[in-house]
């Protein structure tokens, strides 16, 4: 099998190609490695074409030998996203330069590149096991899970994978484990859940940053700057209440208090 | 893989095995993806098995 019986045979040289016919029989089990990806990983299909080019050889009237010979890295970088399937997801948050994906609870965890690279030597071990005889697999077991093609494929998974800041902003449905707009989020709910307009009422500046400390407290959050809490809620109370911020409020004969007049806060959950 | 439509205690069997195998597969993605100290969860009931697999579609 060497290159010239390749070279002058190019329609051995395959690429994945889906069933005509889907239809029109019992699912079967995988015969190549394209085969085992794609169903895997329709979408990094669909998106980045064949896993690898593959060398179908005729053996008999009846038979082949398959030798999978390049590998497709965009298809690998996409496959590392996760399957949808099985509700994963992994991404490259490019604001951290880090690392997440999707934990079983739902939570996005972070992980590392060398994970992410073990997660694919892994499928390529896994596929050449399920692989029958007559595929050829010493590019899946050996070539191709060596440190210079797993650095490459994750490196590719980087911008295919790459989720911008609002992945993980306060209004987005992604949670993850730690962040600064886990803080954001409780802003917008201390706001929404007890702040309410009363008139006559006076909210000072102070007693709100004393409450939203307990709750952070409560959730075994880190605390935050009086000026960093400033800045976060201000918008918040303007944007649900319309109330904007005084710096010439009068509390209990003292002048030039910080506050929001017509709100009042409401007792904090135990 | 062949799913039986007659019987509904072969589906049921059927379906609870085919999701064990995706929930093992996606668990066995997610272990490699961990850290060490993370907590790992707990083998589910089959009854949470099938509320994992709805949660899916």
């Amino acid at each position: 099998m060497g290159t010239e019986t390749t070279l002058t045979r190019p329609q051995n040289l395959k690429l994945y190609q889906p069933d005509p016919f889907p239809f029109d029989q019992q699912p079967q089990e995988p015969l190549t490695p394209s085969q085992w990806f794609v169903k895997r990983y329709p979408e990094a299909y669909n998106n980045h074409g064949s896993p690898f080019l593959e060398l179908h050889e005729p053996v008999d009237e009846y038979s082949e030998r398959v030798l999978p010979i390049s590998i497709n890295p965009d298809f690998f970088g996409a496959a590392l996203g996760g399957r949808r399937d099985l509700g994963q997801s992994i991404i490259y948050y490019e604001a951290e330069c880090a690392w997440y994906f999707k934990d079983s609870d739902g939570i996005y965890k972070t992980t590392t590149a060398d994970k992410l690279a073990t997660v694919y030597r892994a499928l390529l071990m896994k596929c050449a096991s399920d692989m029958p005889a007559n595929v050829h697999k010493l590019n899946l077991v050996h070539e191709w899970r060596q440190d210079k093609t797993a650095k490459a494929v994750v490196n590719r998974a980087k911008s295919i994978l790459l989720a911008d800041s609002s992945f993980f902003s306060a209004t987005s449905p992604h949670l993850r484990i730690k962040g600064q707009e886990l803080h954001e989020r409780l802003a917008i709910r201390f706001v929404s859940e007890l702040l309410t307009c009363e008139p006559g009422k006076i909210l000072m500046l102070q007693d709100a940053y004393t409450a939203f400390s307990a709750l952070l407290k409560q959730r075994e959050l880190a605390p935050v700057k009086r000026s960093d809490f400033k800045a976060m809620v201000v918008p918040i109370i303007k944007g649900e209440l319309d109330v904007s911020l005084r710096n010439d409020l009068v509390v209990d004969g003292r002048q030039g208090v910080r506050g929001w007049k017509n709100v009042r806060l409401q007792s904090l959950p135990a | 893989m062949y799913m039986n439509e007659t019987n509904p205690y072969l589906r049921r069997l059927d379906q609870i095995s085919e999701t064990k195998k995706k929930w093992s597969e996606s668990e066995w993605l997610l272990n490699l993806l961990r850290s060490e100290t993370s907590q790992k969860p707990s083998i589910p009931t089959e009854q949470e098995l099938l509320q994992w697999a709805q949660k899916l579609h």
